[in-house]
């Protein structure tokens, strides 16, 4: 059971950007924990968005739990596309300068010998009904060490926006 | 949106350090190619919850003109 937490390193944008790529992630660690607070440009109240870890463009296999403006629904990704769709987004419908938040763990994202997995836990903010809630449980085979995440807001010309923050932490069990 | 070349944000999370760039259109494309996927699957995935919903709404109808109760429909479909 992890009982530390280091922050090694907290990005806020300060323009619209497409994409952010996180890289030379320590190897020191067990575990990672990326947290995140995102809005985009995109004209909905929410929306979902995509990260790939190490430049990896195939096999992301995910299962969903998504929650909004009073229903909810699971699904499993068909196909495994190029990248995984495990980021909540609060879009520019959503009520102004509110952000969603949450975060994804990566239980041994060190290893160079097992799949890699992760979990992401995340809301988005409304001052209205429609906000969503986003579980997300991902893997995919590919077993080397994570040393880079690239965050993608979702197609071409819809960039995250100013103060769209991602925190990386290192968990270690002792 | 913004109507321009998108940007990418590096960040060496050793250093500290941030970069800026504009996405490569190589970079643009497989975005788009992914994108495109996941309308795909979304629809998909829309068409498959709506075809469940109109049987159950179809079968309970059909068991409601076979004289069964909204408790006793409610009790087969649990």
């Amino acid at each position: 059971m992890a009982n530390t937490y280091k922050l090694l390193n907290a990005t806020t944008i300060s323009s619209p950007s497409y994409s952010v790529t996180i890289s030379s992630i320590p190897q020191t660690y067990t575990d990672l924990l990326v947290g995140f607070s995102l809005r985009s440009d995109y004209g909905s109240a929410h929306h979902e968005g995509q990260f790939t870890f190490n430049s990896v463009s195939t096999g992301y296999a995910q299962v969903f739990l998504v929650g909004a403006n009073g229903s909810t629904n699971s699904y499993i990704q068909s196909g495994q596309p190029a990248a995984t769709w495990s980021l909540a987004i609060n879009g520019d419908g959503s009520t102004a300068n509110t952000f969603s938040n949450g975060e994804i763990y990566f239980p041994n994202y060190s290893s160079t010998s097992v799949a890699k997995s992760w979990s992401t836990n995340a809301v988005t903010e409304n001052n209205a009904s429609n906000a969503a809630q986003f579980m997300v449980g991902g893997l995919n085979t590919s077993t080397a060490a994570i040393s880079s995440l690239t965050f993608y807001a979702w197609q071409s010309f819809i960039n995250f926006v100013a103060g769209s923050t991602f925190y990386i932490y290192g968990i270690k069990n002792s | 949106m913004t109507e321009s070349t998108p940007m990418a944000v590096e960040v060496n999370c050793e250093t500290g350090e941030v970069t800026e760039r504009p996405l490569t259109a190589e970079e643009i494309a497989q975005r788009e190619v992914d994108a495109a996927a996941f309308a795909v699957a979304q629809a998909e995935r829309e068409a498959a919850e709506t075809a469940k919903a109109e049987a159950k709404a179809s079968a309970e109808a059909k068991l409601a003109a076979l004289g069964l109760t909204a408790e006793e429909i409610a009790a087969l479909t649990k």
